[in-house]
């Protein structure tokens, strides 16, 4: 793996698996809320 | 000062909040008993109940920790802090699912263990939740007003008494209802700035290519991921605390007995990755701020993040931060003023005060705990008094306690002699390894102590802490394996903890901090195993379920 992406890798893995489980738990939130 | 907004910038902003928070806090009050108050419905669903937890567990240490981490070790710096914190998460899942399953209707762990074993240990481990929510509660503020204080003309003072006002006002309204409703927002919040405004700074700051290049030019222990000055700097002492930072957290078993049983486990690992992601993508801004020479406001490690993104960011998305970080404060300042409360009526009120209590009475038990624990918050944060000998004891409270809580869950043989002997002599035990193991290293390296005392202390504080490593070890592989396969784990690396400390001597003795939490894990599970084996007695589990009932006027403990 080259340095640059080594680095992009690095910087986006958070911000992408924090993105897909805020949309996973926004789905349900929905829902939830909907029900009250 | 790379930026600063203006008062009524500030204060806009604050206010904001401060009236969104009190409406969602209203919105979300459906019931309004005391049960309600501790444990909404016992029935909070993933979506909501997994953002709490996440929200709850990160706090404002846990943004500024990792940044500094990946400022002063690298790349391998906030991965250490993001992930041993997260792990915590999901190892305690299946011990409290197990204290749930035991007492169905339980509020708080220490009511779980006045039942399991009586009031001497209840008041231990009722003591080490309220230290660690009480300490929580001053460093989330000291944090919050020193932050606003250093980025607007608002003075710390102030900006003290807007947060805990502001925090107090809505967790008041409605307790643990209040802190699941307003943490949904304050995550979504956290989110939106890690998933947006950290790849925008660091594409700002040269994107990767660029900071590819400061990071050939770093080189060494701070360009690698398997720096060994991070490990033992920075991951393994908390690796030998996973599990006890949740023990200790009065938040985490509030929310044990609060979420649906069967959705339990993941709502819990969830949230710890969820936590992972967060608190990495903050954290990496360290590392921007290591590579491009990006330096904290006044040499304060703690401006590192705010530092990064006022260099890099706009004033509007930077004033976005600053509500990132009061986010992460509040939601975990709230989430501590409930289990407060909940502490404060289950075990203060029902348990000693008013056997009968009202609704009316306990609630307003737990609202006047809130007011008292955030005065005392902002007393000790404005006078900055020196709480160090307070927060050490705790630190080894807590080590003492992971081998006598984890046993008393799972082990019929955990005496009420056993749980408070091992706690007290671990927590002796850890002191003294505080104390003593640096000298006798230093001793040992000089040449000055005699060989005799280098070799017993030493030795016993070798031996002792090889044997807390395995203990924490054992207590994590337990509920997800058979005993003898967790045993053996706990042997394992007791074992090899042991040769790499020969191996390293005297190197490893000069770790205080590891050594002293080792030592006190170690201790307390030796004199609680003996202790209790020696009374011989057998707990009968089927005694619990119907010993606690809800609180308030539907209840009878």
């Amino acid at each position: 793996m080259t340095g640059t992406m080594f680095m992009l890798v690095y910087f986006l893995i958070g911000p992408v698996i924090a993105a897909a489980l805020a949309v996973l738990i926004a789905r349900a939130v929905v829902r939830e809320w909907q029900g009250r | 000062m790379p930026v600063e907004f203006s008062t009524p910038q500030i204060l806009l902003v604050l206010g904001v909040y401060f009236v969104v928070m009190l409406a969602l806090s209203a919105w979300a009050r459906d019931r309004t008993d005391a049960e309600s108050f501790i444990v909404s419905d016992r029935d909070v669903a993933f979506g909501q109940a997994t953002a709490s937890m996440g929200a709850t567990w990160i706090w404002a240490a846990s943004m500024y920790a990792a940044a500094t981490a990946a400022f002063t070790y690298g790349v391998s710096g906030a991965f250490h802090y993001a992930f041993w914190g997260g792990l915590a998460l999901l190892f305690v899942w299946k011990y409290g699912q197990r204290v749930r399953q035991l007492v169905p209707y339980g509020h708080t762990l220490p009511e779980f263990i006045r039942v399991r074993h009586g009031r001497l240990s209840q008041s231990v481990i009722g003591l080490e939740n309220y230290v660690n929510s009480q300490y929580s509660l001053i460093l989330n503020f000291t944090a919050g007003a020193t932050l606003v204080a250093l980025f607007s003309p608002l003075s710390y003072e102030w900006a003290l008494v807007i947060l805990a006002v502001t925090v107090v006002s809505y967790s008041a309204l409605s307790g643990i209802q209040a802190s699941i409703a307003t943490d949904v927002v304050q995550v979504g919040a956290m989110v939106i700035v890690a998933v947006v405004a950290v790849p925008a700074i660091v594409f700002s700051a040269g994107g990767p290519t660029a900071l590819a290049e400061g990071l050939s030019a770093l080189g060494g222990e701070e360009a690698s991921l398997f720096s060994l000055q991070a490990f033992l700097g920075q991951g393994a002492p908390m690796m030998a605390l996973i599990l006890a930072y949740a023990f200790a957290n009065p938040t985490v078993w509030q929310r044990i007995w609060t979420v649906r049983e069967r959705q339990l486990g993941k709502i819990y690992i969830t949230s710890g990755v969820l936590y992972m992601a967060l608190v990495f993508s903050v954290g990496s801004l360290g590392l921007v701020a290591l590579l491009t020479g990006v330096q904290p406001v006044d040499g304060d490690l703690n401006t590192i993040v705010p530092a990064v993104a006022a260099t890099y960011l706009p004033t509007g998305v930077a004033l976005a931060f600053l509500v990132l970080v009061i986010a992460a404060i509040t939601s975990t300042s709230d989430s501590d003023l409930a289990a407060l409360s909940s502490i404060a009526m289950t075990d203060i009120w029902k348990g000693y005060i008013s056997r009968d209590a009202s609704d009316r009475g306990l609630k307003l038990a737990g609202r006047l705990t809130m007011v008292v624990v955030a005065g005392i918050a902002v007393f000790v944060a404005t006078f900055r008094i020196d709480i160090l000998t307070l927060i050490l004891i705790y630190g080894m409270i807590r080590a003492a306690s992971v081998f006598p809580i984890a046993a008393s869950i799972v082990w019929d043989r955990v005496s009420n002699a056993g749980f408070a002997a091992g706690i007290i002599a671990g927590i002796v035990a850890g002191l003294a390894t505080r104390a003593w193991s640096t000298p006798v290293a230093e001793g040992a390296l000089a040449g000055t102590s005699t060989l005799s005392r280098t070799l017993v202390l030493g030795a016993v504080f070798i031996v002792v802490s090889s044997i807390g490593a395995g203990t924490m070890a054992g207590c994590l592989a337990y509920p997800f394996l058979r005993i003898r396969m967790a045993l053996g784990i706990g042997i394992a690396v007791s074992v090899a903890v042991f040769a790499v400390q020969v191996a390293a001597l005297p190197g490893l003795l000069t770790y205080n901090s590891i050594l002293s939490t080792l030592t006190a894990l170690g201790v307390g599970m030796l004199v609680s195993t003996g202790v209790s084996l020696a009374g011989g007695a057998r707990f009968d589990w089927n005694e619990l379920e119907r010993r606690v009932r809800p609180v308030g006027a539907g209840g009878v403990a």
